[in-house]
């Protein structure tokens, strides 16, 4: 015979014809729920919420007005509801519909109202997040502010209604319509006794209902309902099991037998427990149920397994399978799920289950529910656990056995939490260091402040002290020097005091002097037209006005001259200083020993305008010499023999340079080429190389750089052009342009396709600039300073300022170098241009030189018998007496020519440091400091 | 659906768009071979019944009646015998109002008859009464509230819900027992039937029916008065009915439940008090309320000084005298039996 009794299961609408004792809740609950959209059901745990809504309420509708959808939260009470819409609807429901649509769409499958039943509504208060529950609340606003015809019940635990206080502010009518479920009353539990009794033919004895209610409440007026159901439920097991028939009798003898009720359910759950072929494990299985809260949770078996860990409990799954459908045998668990889920059949059992519990289990379920919660929280809003949350992980994490996706999410939080605090510790390092930095910076800044003070007091001071006192003067400067190694300003005043101090010692006949110091006299008797530096820099030579060929040889400044018989042009000297070619104004030349003895002669054609490369010597070897020789070049041995004839200009040559090995020559044209010429070892003699292409006007000078692998040929219109020699068949050209960008004017040495760019702008073209010394045409460009500047020599028959002149009106310029492709103007020129000076003059300087670290200028103004000593920018530390100026080799020093004596600048500030400080040339230099401070 | 209620829900919709033709929207476009959602044109026509009809439809097309059952049997024996009564009240509250005014004199035998049928309502009674009055209109040539009245109720709709009588008194009440291949017969032919009717009282989806729960007065010192009208719209497939707010200057019967030509004017209406009333409104603030449920309720007897009502969605016998307006509803009961039926109740 089938129990009338349902134990601890909720009454359905299947069993509403045993459902008694509730009649007035039932009335009460089906006029509440027209009073308006939602309506909340509430009241203590085993009060007969749930059997009220779905089995009383349910009863009062007609089949065609009540759709229920019950909803219970599972993991996720949208997730879940979603899966109740998806359960009901005939029509399927499409993934992009909003709550309300779909709401809508079920009714119009079913045409019943939709009665959402949430259930066991406290789980979402006890397991759901807080974005769960946002979103929840969105839904159910949108549902009661929908047309849709859609009721919500909210079935929760009294204790957990203050959480709908959060749904108060969205659903402000929440708590309007309420409905409190109390405690049976015994009139109405005699009622829910006899009731199915009837139903079910089971006789019961008279008075058996009331003394049944006794023994559940005695003296009290409320039953504990789940105590009643276990308590009949034993009866009717009782009562069947003696009873073979369907004539089954409740007496007062069976209640009597059925023992006492005090703790019914703790009873019948350690009975149940008994049962069990391992009791622990069973009750270990049975925690595993039970929230944090002490109230049921539903678990699949793989949850339980990983749970019951943290009991002490293993259990294979096969075994696990098996204790579960005990206790569903047993009637402590319900059947399992569509989602796998087992759940204990009633809160009570799981607040009996949860007396159970020791401390350090309670411990650890809260602890395992924070963990479930945060991961909770992750999967939607991916935050990690932080440190507070690790530390208070800490002690138990042995004990939790956590599933592998909570060991996972824990593991993983604490990498994200070392690698944030690595992050953190390196940025605080890194912010440390740099505020360190900032702060050595700023003392640094200060003292480098407060240096550039003193710095600059002190150059004042060395400035005041070199008239007065030179010597002061350079000590200060040197001690200046010690911090401010760039200033050109102090480097002047070393060198002007130094040369002063000398110049005063030389004046005044001090023998002290050292004898490389003392100016070489040059025994002419004329003037010095010109005097130059060899190649290799070990001599200097010239000519005078007198026909007399000069030279210097610099190691040990012994002077040889010998007389030539005619005006001389000009003169060249070989590499190893032990021959001269003179050309004479008549176009004839003759070649010379270093001791004035004649080798031979030869002819030469000279032009207007340039005439310094009219002869080269070869390196010593099996060629002597290269002469210009009208439209060709000649070759001649060292007996005065012509070898060879570089034939194919089709004008005059200008020029002829040989390149530092011997093995190229270049010829410059009136044709508008240059040829690069070399001996064809074929033919047995020099052919044309290649040609130097893309001048639009007379080709005047040519000439090698020192490593022989680039040529710098000069022209008529205007343009330089470094060709690169590389040896190929056909060489890179290298068109000089200017390119001018605001007040920079630099030259930019581009490759170009075509030798015939037309695009070049000139420097000269900015008028914002008075720059008229660069807008001529060009004769001579030679490279100086180890191939890092270009003095080029420009000529015009103009003067500006002044009416055509007959004559030829030359400048130099110079250029710096970055690379063969980059050249700027040097400074000097944009100053004076700057300044836009009148006087046109101030740019035009016959002859320029250059320091090899390029440190030093020195200038021969084209008006003016001095030597301007300028830096490399534009400063112009002093000026010379002079002509001639020439920078030795290891740049310590400038020669010049003073009236026919060759003196000697050191500019070397080693040097002068040297002389003055080591070797106290002009006395203790800290002599006249006390002097100085005094003042 | 499926097959079972599309030819009725079809056939009754098309008429209705004659008579509303906004709904004509959700009529297919042929052309574009559109398929319509039968479910959508349900609920439409559902809404376009008054509430006491529309509510019994719900139920006809609901998920359990589906099944050519006994169930599905029954439920149009309610809907047409809901229907019909509706129709009635309809007829019958124009009749008190225009011989309360005049404008028509019922025979003598309709008097008497009224009288004694009108106390106790059965199916019978309303088709008498549907035929009897539009007898005496027609006769009198006198306009009814609703004009299409005078077009539809012709013999040929007097001989279709004659019909129901005698089938609901058999089958209806279980007087004779039918097996399941006669259920099934039956709720095939009653379905047609049921579509005929119900075609030809389509018009009602132009009129709308109210409930006035409360009228305010508004009146300025200066200005005129407005009176502020809280209506709820009875034309719904929920008893969660939409409120509506409406300003007038005029001010119609309150706690009401009215049938209006148009919702924008309180000019012409009918009020169905006290054969249809709504109990919404009504505060349960008294013990003896607590049995009143909240619905649409229909008048069903008068017995020993007690008017009863049946509800329309609550479908449990409710007492209603505790109503606070119980006693006006049985002065304007006893009005009207006196004025149509000559006698004192």
């Amino acid at each position: 015979m089938k129990s009338p009794f349902k134990f601890l299961d909720a009454y359905t609408i299947n069993d509403r014809e045993v459902f008694f004792g509730r009649d007035q809740e039932i009335t009460e609950l089906y006029r509440r729920v027209f009073e308006g959209k939602m309506l909340l059901v509430y009241g203590i745990s085993g009060t007969g919420k749930s059997s009220l809504v779905n089995c009383g309420l349910a009863s009062r509708f007609d089949e065609s007005d009540w759709l229920p959808v019950s909803v219970r939260r599972g993991s996720n009470i949208i997730d879940s509801l979603n899966d109740a819409f998806n359960k009901e609807a005939l029509t399927k429901l499409k993934k992009n519909q909003s709550v309300s649509e779909r709401l809508q769409s079920i009714y119009l499958d079913h045409f019943k109202p939709v009665f959402l039943i949430f259930d066991q509504f406290e789980e979402l208060f006890i397991f759901g997040s807080q974005e769960e529950k946002e979103g929840f609340i969105k839904i159910i606003k949108e549902i009661s502010e929908s047309e849709t015809q859609c009721r919500i019940i909210f079935v929760i635990r009294e204790e957990f209604l203050a959480g709908m206080t959060e749904f108060e502010s969205e659903l402000p009518e929440i708590f309007i319509n309420r409905f409190r479920v109390e405690k049976m009353k015994r009139a109405n539990a005699i009622n829910a006794v006899e009731g199915p009794c009837k139903v079910y033919g089971i006789e019961t004895e008279t008075g058996f209902s009331e003394e049944l209610i006794d023994k559940l409440c005695p003296g009290g007026n409320e039953i504990e309902l789940t105590y009643m159901q276990i308590y009949l439920d034993r009866i009717f097991r009782l009562a069947t099991a003696e009873i073979e028939s369907e004539n089954v009798k409740f007496s007062g003898d069976l209640l009597a037998r059925a023992g006492s009720v005090s703790d019914l359910l703790g009873q019948f759950l350690e009975e149940q427990v008994y049962e069990m072929d391992v009791p622990e494990t069973g009750m270990s299985i049975l925690k595993s149920f039970v929230s944090v809260q002490g109230t049921k949770k539903q678990m699949t078996a793989q949850e339980i397994g990983e749970s019951i860990k943290a009991f002490g409990t293993g259990i294979s799954e096969p075994d696990l399978i098996r204790y579960l459908e005990k206790f569903v045998d047993l009637r402590i668990l319900r059947e399992r799920d569509e989602a796998g889920h087992f759940e204990l059949r009633h809160d009570a059992l799981a607040a009996k289950i949860y007396e159970k519990f020791t401390l350090s289990e309670k411990e650890l379920l809260e602890v395992r529910q924070f963990v479930e919660n945060a991961y909770q929280a992750f999967s939607t809003r991916k935050t990690w656990l932080n440190n507070e949350d690790l530390e208070y992980l800490a002690p138990y994490e042995k004990s939790l056995f956590l599933s592998p996706a909570l060991t996972q999410f824990v593991k993983q939080s604490k990498e994200k939490l070392h690698s944030q605090q690595r992050a953190l510790k390196r940025l605080t390092r890194i912010v440390a260091i740099i505020f360190i930095g900032l702060i050595g910076l700023g003392i640094r800044y200060y003292f480098k402040q407060k240096n550039t003070q003193e710095i600059r007091e002190n150059t004042v001071f060395a400035l005041l002290q070199e008239k007065v006192d030179p010597l002061t003067s350079i000590n200060t400067a040197f001690k200046i020097r010690e911090e401010d190694t760039l200033s050109s300003l102090v480097q002047g005043i070393i060198i002007r005091s130094f040369h002063s101090l000398l110049n005063g010692k030389i004046s005044a006949g001090d023998s002290s002097v050292p004898q490389e110091f003392l100016p070489v006299s040059i025994p002419v008797k004329d003037s010095i037209c010109s005097f130059r530096m060899n190649r290799s820099g070990t001599h200097l030579y010239g000519w005078s006005s007198g026909n007399e060929i000069i030279l210097l040889d610099l190691k040990d400044s012994r002077v040889t001259t010998f007389s030539v018989p005619d005006p001389v042009l000009v003169i060249e000297m070989s590499d190893d200083a032990k021959y001269f070619a003179v050309i004479y104004k008549n176009s004839t030349g003759e070649v010379f020993t270093s001791s004035g003895e004649k080798i031979f002669d030869f002819q030469t054609s000279p032009n207007h305008l340039m005439n310094n490369r009219l002869v080269r010597f070869f390196p010593p070897g099996k060629y002597f010499l290269a002469v210009v020789k009208d439209n060709t070049a000649e070759i001649y041995d060292s007996t005065g023999t012509v070898i060879y004839r570089l034939e194919g200009h089709t004008g005059s040559v200008n020029s002829l340079d040989i390149s530092p090995d011997g093995r190229f020559v270049v010829t410059a044209s009136s044709d508008k080429n240059a040829l690069i010429w070399n001996y064809n070892n074929r033919i047995f003699k020099f052919t044309p190389y290649d040609t130097i292409e893309g001048h639009l006007d007379t080709v005047w000078s040519c000439e090698f750089n020192k490593t022989g692998k680039y040529i710098i040929t000069a022209s008529g219109d205007s343009m330089l052009r470094i060709s690169d020699l590389n040896g190929y068949q056909r060489e890179r050209f290298l068109t000089f342009t200017t390119n001018t960008s605001g007040s920079r004017l630099s030259t930019l040495f581009l490759p170009s396709e075509s030798s015939n760019d037309t695009k070049q702008k000139y420097l000269w073209a900015d008028t914002s600039l008075n720059l008229d010394a660069h807008n001529k045409k060009i004769c001579d460009a030679r490279f100086a300073s180890n191939d890092r500047a270009i003095i080029s020599s420009n000529y015009s028959y103009d003067m500006p300022g002044c009416e055509k002149t007959q004559g030829i009106f030359r400048t130099e310029v110079v250029y710096f170098g970055q690379s063969y492709n980059n050249y700027s103007l040097y400074d000097y020129y944009l100053t004076k241009a700057r300044n836009k000076y009148s006087d046109w003059s101030q740019q035009y300087i016959n002859c320029w030189e250059i320091s090899p670290d390029r440190q030093f200028y020195a200038a021969v103004p084209r008006l003016g018998n001095d030597i301007i000593v300028s830096m490399s920018n534009g400063y112009q530390m002093l000026s010379l007496k002079g002509s001639n100026p020439m920078f030795s080799f290891d740049g310590k020093y400038l020669y010049y020519i003073n009236d026919r004596k060759l003196g000697r600048l050191i500019v070397s500030l080693n040097e002068i440091y040297s002389f003055v400080f080591e070797k106290k040339v002009f006395g203790d230099p800290g002599s006249g400091n006390l002097m100085w401070l005094l003042l | 659906m499926a097959v079972i209620n599309e030819d009725l829900i079809q056939k009754v919709f098309v008429e209705m768009v004659k008579y509303r033709p906004a709904l004509a929207k959700y009529m297919p476009d042929k052309d574009e071979n559109e398929e319509i959602d039968l479910r959508i044109i349900a609920d439409l026509v559902i809404k376009n019944f008054p509430w006491p009809a529309g509510v019994e439809l719900r139920r006809l097309f609901s998920g359990s009646m589906r099944q050519l059952g006994r169930q599905r049997l029954d439920q149009i024996f309610k809907t047409i015998e809901r229907t019909i009564q509706f129709v009635s009240f309809v007829m019958v509250c124009q009749v008190w109002y225009d011989v309360t005014n005049k404008k028509i004199v019922l025979p003598d035998q309709v008097r008497k008859e009224f009288a004694d049928r009108f106390q106790v309502l059965t199916m019978g009674n309303f088709c008498w009464l549907i035929r009897a009055l539009a007898t005496a209109y027609s006769e009198q040539k006198v306009e009814w509230f609703l004009p299409e009245m005078n077009e539809q109720f012709d013999k040929k709709f007097f001989a279709a819900i004659d019909f129901w009588v005698p089938e609901r008194n058999e089958i209806g009440h279980y007087q004779i027992n039918l097996d399941e291949g006669e259920i099934e017969k039956r709720c095939v032919e009653y379905e047609e039937k049921l579509t005929m009717i119900l075609q030809r009282i389509s018009f009602f989806a132009k009129y709308r029916l109210v409930s006035v729960r409360d009228i305010k007065v508004i009146k300025p010192r200066i200005h005129e008065a407005k009176f502020h009208h809280i209506i709820d719209l009875l034309n719904s497939s929920d008893s969660d009915f939409k409120g509506e707010e409406i300003d007038e200057t005029k001010f119609s019967d309150s706690q009401s439940v009215l049938l209006m030509k148009s919702i924008k004017s309180f000019d012409d209406y009918l009020n169905l008090s006290p054969l249809i009333i709504d109990t919404n409104s009504e505060v349960i603030d008294a013990k003896e309320k607590f049995d009143i449920r909240k619905d649409i309720f229909m008048y069903t007897k008068y017995r020993s000084g007690h008017l009863m009502y049946l509800g329309t969605e609550v479908t449990e016998k409710c007492d209603l005298r505790a109503l606070s307006n119980y006693n006006i509803l049985l002065e304007e009961y006893k009005a009207l039996m006196l004025a149509i039926g000559g006698i004192e109740v």
